[in-house]
């Protein structure tokens, strides 16, 4: 069942029940009221009658020890008579039975005289076999020596008439009153559960995918409330799914790159090796035909390791030491120094006592393939600085060049694996693409970054960002 | 002489691809960057391009909207063997699509093909004493016609169109009778003998020990 129906459900039932109770509690203690005030007004009819009469009979004239009651039924009738609509019929009797009635004598309830005291009536309210009400009050007085009764019937069908109509009016308002109740009830609950309502909508759309889409939450209530939190959730869950798919796309892009790296140099032995084994080519051709096949037999060596680097990279179980960048450096460049002394290229160690938190091994390959790729950059002759200093909350290396430099729009794409900024350059050189992106995976394992400044025909500088032991031993 | 544009960054295979379509009997010249490309093509006719898809400058889509409407058949050679851009390739007007790694007979075959559809090859090729009629398939000797089965002309034209290259049997197979060859040279060897004989190459239909027969001109 929906909510909003549940609310309205509970709502009408309520107001049912309360206008209920309420109405019918009106109505009791109003009959109650006014059968009071018949009473009253029966009682004092009654009075007035007793008084009367009480009168004629205290009368000089009136012989107490003669039954003789023609003065008092004289007096009964006339009064009877004038009477009018303060009651209906009247009976006198005295303890033998029953001496006058004016009328409706089979309404008497003939029991009720026994239990009249002397200075006080009763009284007996019933209902007639053909439906009306009537009180019927019984007093006694004194005739001579004779103790008389005298009883009055009221009609008070009128009050539980006037009941029967409140019941009516009542019933009929109850039904209007329910009915208003549960069409306000509706509305009501429409509007409180609106909200809810948009919010699954939304919750569905986004669940069809459209991750963009986002739930308004104007409101401060609960509901608003939750709208804040869901949209937060879906941020977080945009966030990753963006990250994953952003995941995605660098291993396709990497795949992509990887075959078109594969199969270049396939392509290349393939046809090489069919052209010499089918034709007869002249020396030359045969010479650089089979000097094609070396090369790139060699290039497919070169990047079947660096695949194999990188692979060894996602096992990611290493362990990291403090250890002094100068030093590390200083090892590097002495691995080096055969390859650069060849291109007349110079390497100045500037670092300073900088520590830092590293797995040796990955950040020789690191620095290797930066100084490296410095050297490549460097047309003739030329200077590589490596500077390291301790900043705030990481420490930084610094590999500068003054080789050609990296035009602008190219700095972007730099990292991206099997990308080269000048490919035939970098093929001569036996570079396949791979470099940087050795590079950045290692500084990520390491929770650092690597950032590219350069300027064409000045320089680049490649800027490593590692987290410092001060930083790490904080947090 | 029919001149080929060959667009392809990669200095191997652009050299792989020149020295097999001279070899074949083709003029190449050969580009390596996609703007260079459209410069030269500003200034020179040719009768087809061979065009990589991932170039510097402009890439062979690019190029390939540039080339439209020159009217010159274009065979996209690339390493990217995705459905999606085989038909991109396709759809934008290339005649044929190579994905590399590919074999240079298949190349060549390909190249042929496009030639004929384009009617640019000649109709006539003239070798060891024939004539063949490539149009409707008559080949003559000193005017006489010689009655070929359709396999029988198919290799003999595959050797005339490969003069000097010892084609293995795998390859010979490959292009004449399709699929992939299990070792089974019988009928190779059968139809061969049966061509030097109707086509009288007995001294210059020449088997090639351990690989198949080339034809010596």
């Amino acid at each position: 069942m929906r909510f909003g129906t549940k609310i309205m459900i509970v709502f009408t039932v309520m107001l049912a029940l309360a206008f209920g109770i309420g109405g019918s509690l009106l109505i009791v203690t109003s009959t109650r009221n006014s059968l009071s005030q018949s009473q009253d007004a029966a009682a004092n009819a009654h009075t007035l009658i007793l008084y009367t009469i009480s009168a004629v009979s205290s009368a000089p004239q009136v012989e107490t020890h003669i039954r003789d009651y023609n003065e008092l039924l004289n007096a009964l009738t006339r009064m009877d008579a004038q009477g009018g609509k303060s009651w209906r019929s009247l009976r006198l009797s005295d303890s033998d039975g029953e001496i006058y009635v004016s009328r409706e004598r089979g309404l008497y309830n003939n029991n009720l005289v026994n239990s009249v005291g002397s200075d006080k009536y009763s009284m007996i309210a019933f209902r007639s076999e053909t439906g009306e009400y009537y009180l019927q009050i019984a007093g006694q007085f004194q005739f001579g020596s004779q103790l008389m009764y005298l009883e009055s019937l009221h009609d008070i069908t009128h009050v539980f008439a006037g009941r029967q109509y409140q019941l009516l009016v009542f019933r009929r308002m109850l039904i209007i009153v329910v009915l208003l109740g549960a069409a306000l009830s509706w509305i009501l609950s429409f509007l409180m559960t609106r909200p809810l309502h948009r919010l699954s909508r939304v919750t569905r759309r986004i669940a069809s995918g459209d991750l963009s889409y986002r739930a308004d939450h104007d409101g401060k209530d609960e509901i608003g409330v939750l709208a804040t939190d869901f949209n937060n959730m879906t941020d977080r869950l945009e966030e990753n799914i963006n990250e994953l798919r952003d995941t995605m796309r660098r291993q396709e892009e990497f795949m992509g790159g990887l075959a078109h790296e594969l199969k270049t140099p396939l392509t290349s032995i393939i046809g090489y090796a069919d052209l010499l084994r089918g034709h007869s080519l002249s020396e030359d051709d045969r010479v650089d035909a089979a000097n094609y096949i070396f090369l790139e037999g060699r290039r497919l060596e070169v990047l079947s390791l660096r695949l194999l680097d990188l692979i060894v990279l996602k096992k990611r179980d290493f362990t990291f030491l403090p250890i002094k960048i100068k030093n590390i450096v200083e090892d590097t460049t002495r691995l080096l120094q055969p390859a650069l002394d060849k291109r007349e290229v110079s390497m100045k160690n500037e670092c300073d006592e900088t520590e830092c938190m590293i797995e040796p091994d990955l950040f020789m390959s690191l620095l290797v393939n930066l100084i490296d790729n410095a050297r490549k950059a460097i047309d003739d002759s030329g200077a590589i600085i490596i500077q390291s200093r301790t900043l705030d909350d990481f420490c930084e290396i610094r590999v500068s060049d003054n080789g050609r430099g990296i035009p602008e729009e190219e700095l972007t794409k730099i990292k991206d694996a099997f990308y080269r900024v000048d490919k035939s350059r970098s093929r001569s050189q036996g570079g396949v693409g791979l470099g940087l992106r050795l590079c950045d995976e290692i500084a990520e394992l390491h929770d650092g970054e690597i950032m590219i400044e350069s300027e064409l025909g000045v320089g680049t500088t490649v800027i490593v960002r590692l987290p410092s032991i001060v930083a790490e031993r904080v947090s | 002489m029919i001149k080929i544009l060959i667009v392809e960054d990669e200095k191997p295979i652009s050299d792989l691809l020149r020295m097999s379509l001279t070899k074949a009997g083709y003029d190449c010249s050969c580009v390596f960057d996609g703007l260079d490309a459209a410069d030269l093509l500003e200034n020179e006719r040719f009768d087809l391009i061979l065009l990589d898809i991932m170039l510097p400058g402009a890439d062979g889509f690019e190029l390939m909207e540039y080339i439209k409407p020159l009217e010159i058949p274009v065979i996209f050679i690339t390493a990217k063997d995705m459905v999606e851009d085989r038909v991109k390739g396709l759809k934008m007007g290339a005649e044929d699509y190579i994905v590399k790694p590919f074999e240079i007979i298949e190349l060549l075959a390909r190249v042929e093909t496009v030639l004929r559809r384009y009617q640019k090859l000649d109709r006539m090729i003239e070798i060891a004493g024939l004539s063949i009629d490539t149009r409707s398939m008559v080949v003559r000797r000193d005017g006489d016609e010689i009655s070929l089965t359709r396999k029988e002309y198919e290799l003999l034209l595959l050797f005339a169109r490969n003069p000097g290259t010892a084609l293995y049997r795998e390859t010979i197979y490959e292009r004449v009778w399709g699929g992939d060859y299990y070792g089974d040279s019988r009928t190779i060897d059968l139809h061969v003998q049966r061509v030097r004989k109707k086509a009288k190459w007995e001294d210059k239909l020449q088997s090639v020990y351990k690989v198949g027969y080339r034809l010596e001109v």
